[in-house]
């Protein structure tokens, strides 16, 4: 029995201490703006509840018994024992990841409200999906082949992809600014209240839109006898104007070849 | 030519609305017959309504802190640099303009004095328009091009403006909403048709290629031919977007 013990502590203690993960944690002197890029690995963002923004990840790279002694060159200076580079210049942190390796583990960073994101992920060796959960303040986010899952979450943001998917659950939609969202070949998915009040501009060529919002269309075309009691859908353009709820906060959403999606939350 | 001049004068105040009833009177009768006061009125007034279309910018929150504590290091360590955020800049630029404007206006009667004056308002207009345009958030920003499109006007400095977002912004969905606002303003301003031709050659998104070629070929514009032509010819152009471009160019008549 002892050795049975003995042998559960020796196999799950080292899992216990890696599965914890390192934290970093920095307070920016001035409340502005954060720019992550080169972060390669899957990454979280969402609301940090102080003022500190607070980066927990895995990370775990050994550095070869060579490198005693050496430094990365051309590489920055990991000042976060997490690989990443955190410095601030002119009211805007940067968080950076100092070599390629990053991609292999999972960083979750949490901002505190009301700091503008700028999330830059448009990287070919980023080959993991970006989420973002809670966030209160505005989003700027670029990737090439990620996904982007956006929930809980209430603008303004821009999102633009070339082959990732788009999904987005707004709780409520920011009045202050608009928001855009475009993809190339991913669809586009977009969750809000059913009593927000938006204006959209939804345009794609050979995908669908499929939505079960009470949207009106934004021209105003007279119909005839035949067409009382249909909604007009309007092709010329490619592109359709709609309100909703009278309309209010512009939302641009463009897809090439992938679907959208509009749904009732 | 002497009444343009003291009409000058008072358009600042006409614009602001601040003038008594009698000379805002005065003022927009001579504007009814005087074609060149007008004109200086209209940019003048899309000037003053961009500007003030900017979003308003709290100071952040951290700032009166910061200022403290650079202040208490200032005291022991004078070589301390101290930097000022983008609002701040913008802030004072703004501030120096309407200095410009008002010693411009009152201190010269002379009128090429005036133009002299008119000529350095239309460069720091720019660079308002365009530290105003590249120092925001992407949100922001799509919101300042929103409000161009909407003020209706197609002035020479704000088609310029939109053509240099549409073109070197960071951010892919900011170039989009430029490409959107200039293609309906496309009627509007000659200039915007050429730079949109040109611009096919600058973007390198398929998504920003795939929507200028959408526009121009929506609109007809035949001088756009050659050009989406080559963009289909160009072997390192997107698959998806070297497609759209070979099935786009037939519908160019």
């Amino acid at each position: 029995m002892k050795r049975v013990i003995l042998l559960v502590i020796v196999f799950i203690s080292p899992l216990l201490i890696f599965g914890q993960g390192k934290k970093f944690e920095y307070t920016p002197k001035v409340k502005n703006q954060v720019q992550i890029t080169k972060l390669l690995g899957e990454v979280s963002v969402k609301n940090a509840s102080g003022n500190a923004i607070v980066i927990e990840s895995n990370f775990d790279m050994e550095r070869p018994e060579r490198a005693e002694g050496l430094k990365l060159l051309g590489g920055m200076e990991d000042n976060t024992e997490i690989g990443l580079n955190v410095s601030e210049e002119n009211g805007v942190v940067t968080i950076s990841g100092i070599t390629k390796q990053v991609m292999d583990y999972k960083y979750t960073i949490s901002i505190p409200q009301g700091i503008a994101v700028n999330l830059d992920y448009n990287s070919p060796f980023a080959n993991n999906d970006i989420t973002v959960d809670s966030y209160k303040g505005s989003l700027e986010i670029k990737t090439l082949s990620a996904n982007v899952t956006i929930t809980n979450c209430s603008g303004p943001f821009t999102v633009n992809s070339i082959s990732g998917n788009v999904e987005a659950v707004f709780s409520s939609v920011s009045q202050d600014e608009p928001s855009s969202l475009a993809s190339v070949s991913g669809f586009i998915d977009l969750t809000l209240p059913g009593d927000s009040k938006a204006t959209f501009d939804i345009s794609n060529v050979t995908g669908n839109v499929y939505n079960n919002l009470n949207l009106v269309g934004g021209s105003s075309e007279k119909g005839d006898n035949r067409s009382d009691g249909l909604a007009s859908i309007k092709h010329g353009n490619g592109k359709n104007n709609y309100t909703l709820n009278g309309g209010g906060s512009k939302i641009l959403l463009k897809s090439i070849s992938g679907n959208i999606y509009l749904r009732k939350k | 030519m002497k009444k343009c001049d003291e009409i000058r004068i008072e358009l600042p105040e006409y614009i602001d609305g601040v003038l008594d009833e009698k000379t805002s009177a005065w003022v927009s009768e001579h504007l009814e017959t005087c074609d060149s006061c007008k004109k200086l009125h209209s940019e003048m007034s899309s000037f003053l309504k961009f500007t003030g279309s900017f979003p308003s910018v709290e100071p952040p929150v951290g700032m009166k802190e910061e200022f403290m504590e650079l202040a208490g290091l200032n005291e022991k360590n004078t070589a301390k640099k101290v930097w000022f955020p983008a609002w701040l800049k913008i802030a004072a630029s703004v501030l120096i303009i309407a200095g410009t404007f008002i010693t411009g206006y009152f201190s010269g009667s002379k009128n090429n004095e005036i133009t002299g004056m008119q000529a350095e308002l239309t460069t720091m207009k720019q660079e308002v328009l365009l530290a105003g345009l590249s120092e925001y958030s992407g949100p922001q920003k799509i919101q300042a091009v929103y409000n161009i499109k909407t003020s209706g006007q197609a002035s020479e400095t704000l088609v310029d403006a939109l053509v240099n977002t549409m073109n070197s912004d960071k951010n892919v969905n900011v170039r989009l909403a430029a490409i959107n606002a200039l293609s309906e303003m496309m009627d509007k301003n000659q200039k915007i048709k050429t730079e949109l031709i040109k611009s096919l050659s600058v973007q390198e998104n398929p998504l920003l290629q795939i929507s200028l070629i959408q526009v121009l070929t929506e609109s007809g514009v035949k001088e756009a031919k050659d050009e989406i032509e080559s963009i289909s010819n160009n072997e390192n152009t997107n698959e998806q977007v070297k497609e759209y471009a070979k099935n786009m160019v037939k519908t160019i008549i």
